[in-house]
């Protein structure tokens, strides 16, 4: 849906921020609406995702995973084909071109992990621009490598002590940054999460990924499939391969939150299973949060599903009953993750594991003459080193 | 109608020429016991509005001191609800109009309807709100008013049509963000200019929403802006905070009048 007049999905969405930065939102909105219309920018952005990131990806049957299972035929959109090694790349494509097209010189941006951070380097790399990724001071300790990487792609890391030093302060800083520098600065957000426009941004420019697979699935099995699942944390790639199939009522829409150690310990990030609606960085959305909406720490073993709270478009669709969110513990995506890694030899990100781990536990419950699309958000590489680390396979 | 303590405090001030000192403050740190000895000596030094700082942990528009400030109080469990069990007490010793700024996820984390309630009860005299602006802020303002508090918005540089419908739904006073210049010169009439607009649409004080930290900047813009209010919080929880850390909180009281008195000896008389 769009966002009414005052922003929101339903209840949800909106843009609680502080006056200055509502200045910024307003000029974004206006440059947003403006770019999606005009056909030269959509143009421009179809020639990068296709030159550059290597779209469309595919939608790859898994025959040898649909076979070990013996129910429902299981297909991955393969967005860990894409350029940087997940979807993301989608998104900070379709927002440098925007900052590009603002005359903006300086692009921030929040990472986690480190994956947001790595396409935005690599975007603002390729056009040129100055660029700054905020980053909890714990995950720039855990997560060197990809600092390094974003270094090696010319981007200034800032490392973030305030709070609890991890992707929410890094998000609050992000923002403190954009508010002091409106003038030069684009903020590009890397989930469907923040104050609007930028959910429904990041909506329409992950919306691609839904677009190709609902086609693909129509050339190879001439219908829609019954089932469309995607790990949920701020729900980027999520809303991306959902969006198209919205108005597909036959077709189930399954978002796949961590449940960490388990729902019933503190140790998730189970926004839907386990949170309230509340406010965080933006915008009204499920969130983990304390009686006085002080948001409580997340935990999963995959770090881009570490997030407090969730796109509001998700809290949208799960209010309307239009889809719902399930969860995965960290040891049903490790597992997930080993079996398609030795089943299908693609080692997906322990992100997307999340979501190969329901597609596992619910294909064997349907007949053969089922079809769960699944979305690959990203690859597996960045993880290997943390799955052999569990495994004690390899000290640190 | 009997004015308000807020709109009292104004008309004393205009009669003497000055500015108001708004005091601010976070609560909860490093205890909510402190809080009455704190307000005391905030009023005992001359500030004319007290306001009040609810921590919460992941503010986008405060101080690392406020932020630090912050943490402390909520790991020393903190709570709204303790929160306003002690204000209503401060409210019988404290004649000084209290502005309470909390966090809208706050707000709406403890029930919006509760809060203003507690608000009512507690005698607060206005609320303001950094992450709600005018687009997200009609249930909370028409809740407040009906109990006759004003919540206090805050303006930036904007175009004439925002600043009218912020300025159509304000009451007591308004909070104005000017662009911060290095340049003294620059920032004063940067400030003055934006002033000069705003009071084309409005009548009400216009307060500056940065706060001043030293007292050289201080003495400049409250000689040179044409605003009703200066607001000072940072340099005070500075103090607040290095008291604690040396375990020498009992001089705080009189270290904090101190401060106070300061600014309000650097006050320009228009």
């Amino acid at each position: 849906m769009i966002p009414n007049a005052k922003a929101k999905f339903g209840e949800f969405g909106g843009q609680y921020v502080p006056e200055v930065v509502m200045q910024a939102l307003i000029e974004l909105d206006e440059a947003f609406n403006d770019a999606i219309n005009d056909e030269q920018f959509i143009k421009e952005y179809h020639y990068y995702l296709s030159e550059y990131d290597g779209r469309p990806t595919p939608l790859y049957y898994a025959e040898n995973l649909t076979k070990k299972l013996g129910g429902a035929k299981i297909y991955l959109k393969r967005e860990d084909l894409n350029h940087t090694g997940a979807h993301k790349i989608n998104n900070a494509l379709g927002q440098i071109l925007l900052a590009k097209r603002m005359g903006k010189k300086r692009i921030i941006a929040e990472t986690g992990a480190g994956q947001h951070g790595v396409a935005t380097a690599t975007v603002a790399a390729m056009f040129g621009m100055d660029c700054e990724i905020f980053m909890g001071a714990e995950d720039v300790e855990r997560q060197r490598l990809n600092v390094f990487r974003m270094e090696l792609l010319g981007a200034k890391v800032r490392s973030v002590t305030s709070g609890s030093s991890t992707l929410k302060d890094a998000v609050n800083e992000a923002i403190k940054d954009w508010a002091a520098n409106i003038n030069d600065t684009f903020y590009l957000i890397g989930s469907a999460v923040g104050p609007y426009p930028y959910p429904l941004m990041v909506r329409e420019f992950q919306k691609v990924i839904g677009e190709e697979a609902r086609k693909q699935i129509i050339e190879k099995e001439n219908r829609l499939p019954d089932y469309v699942v995607a790990c949920v944390g701020g729900g980027s790639n999520a809303i991306g391969i959902f969006y198209p199939f919205v108005g597909d009522k036959e077709v189930k829409l399954v978002g796949v939150e961590a449940a960490g150690k388990g729902l019933d310990t503190n140790m998730h990030a189970a926004t839907f299973n386990r949170g309230t609606v509340g406010i965080i960085h933006g915008m009204k959305t499920y969130l983990l949060q304390s009686p006085d909406g002080e948001i409580t720490a997340p935990y999963s073993i995959a770090a881009g599903l570490d997030y407090p709270g969730v796109g509001p478009e998700h809290s949208y669709l799960k209010e309307t009953n239009r889809a719902t969110y399930e969860s995965a513990t960290d040891e049903e995506a490790l597992e997930a993750f080993e079996t398609l890694s030795k089943v299908e030899g693609i080692i997906p990100a322990l992100e997307s594991a999340h979501a190969v781990a329901y597609a596992m536990k619910k294909a064997p419950e349907l007949s053969k003459n089922h079809i769960i699309v699944v979305n690959l958000s990203g690859r597996g590489d960045k993880d290997v080193q943390q799955v052999a680390k569990i495994k004690g396979i390899e000290e640190e | 109608m009997e004015n308000s303590r807020i709109e009292n405090t104004f008309n004393s001030i205009k009669q003497n020429h000055r500015k108001a000192l708004i005091a601010h403050i976070t609560a909860g740190y490093p205890n909510l016991q402190s809080l009455m000895p704190i307000m005391q000596s905030l009023q005992a030094g001359g500030a004319d509005i007290l306001q009040i700082g609810i921590p919460f942990l992941d503010p986008v528009g405060d101080a690392p001191i406020v932020q630090k400030a912050s943490q402390k109080a909520i790991e020393n469990h903190f709570t709204i609800g303790d929160f306003f069990r002690t204000l209503t007490n401060i409210r019988q010793e404290i004649q000084s109009p209290i502005v309470l700024k909390a966090y809208y996820t706050s707000i709406f984390g403890y029930g919006e309807d509760k809060f203003i309630d507690e608000c009512s009860a507690s005698g607060t005299d206005a609320v303001t709100v950094p992450d709600l602006p005018l687009e997200e802020s009609s249930s909370l303002r028409e809740k407040l008013h009906t109990h006759g508090i004003p919540l206090i918005y805050t303006m930036v540089p904007a175009s004439t049509e925002r600043m009218n419908a912020i300025a159509h739904v304000s009451q007591e006073f308004i909070y104005l963000l000017p662009e911060y210049n290095p340049d003294e010169k620059t920032f004063i009439d940067g400030i003055n200019n934006f002033a000069r607009k705003v009071r084309d649409i409005t009548q009400l004080p216009l307060c500056l929403g940065m706060e001043l930290s030293d007292h050289e900047s201080f003495k400049t813009v409250s000689s040179g802006a044409q605003i009703d209010g200066l607001l000072i919080g940072d340099i005070l929880m500075k103090k607040i905070c290095s008291a604690v850390e040396k375990g020498a909180f009992t001089s705080i009281t009189e270290q904090l009048e101190q401060a106070v008195k300061g600014f309000y000896s650097l006050q320009a008389i228009r």
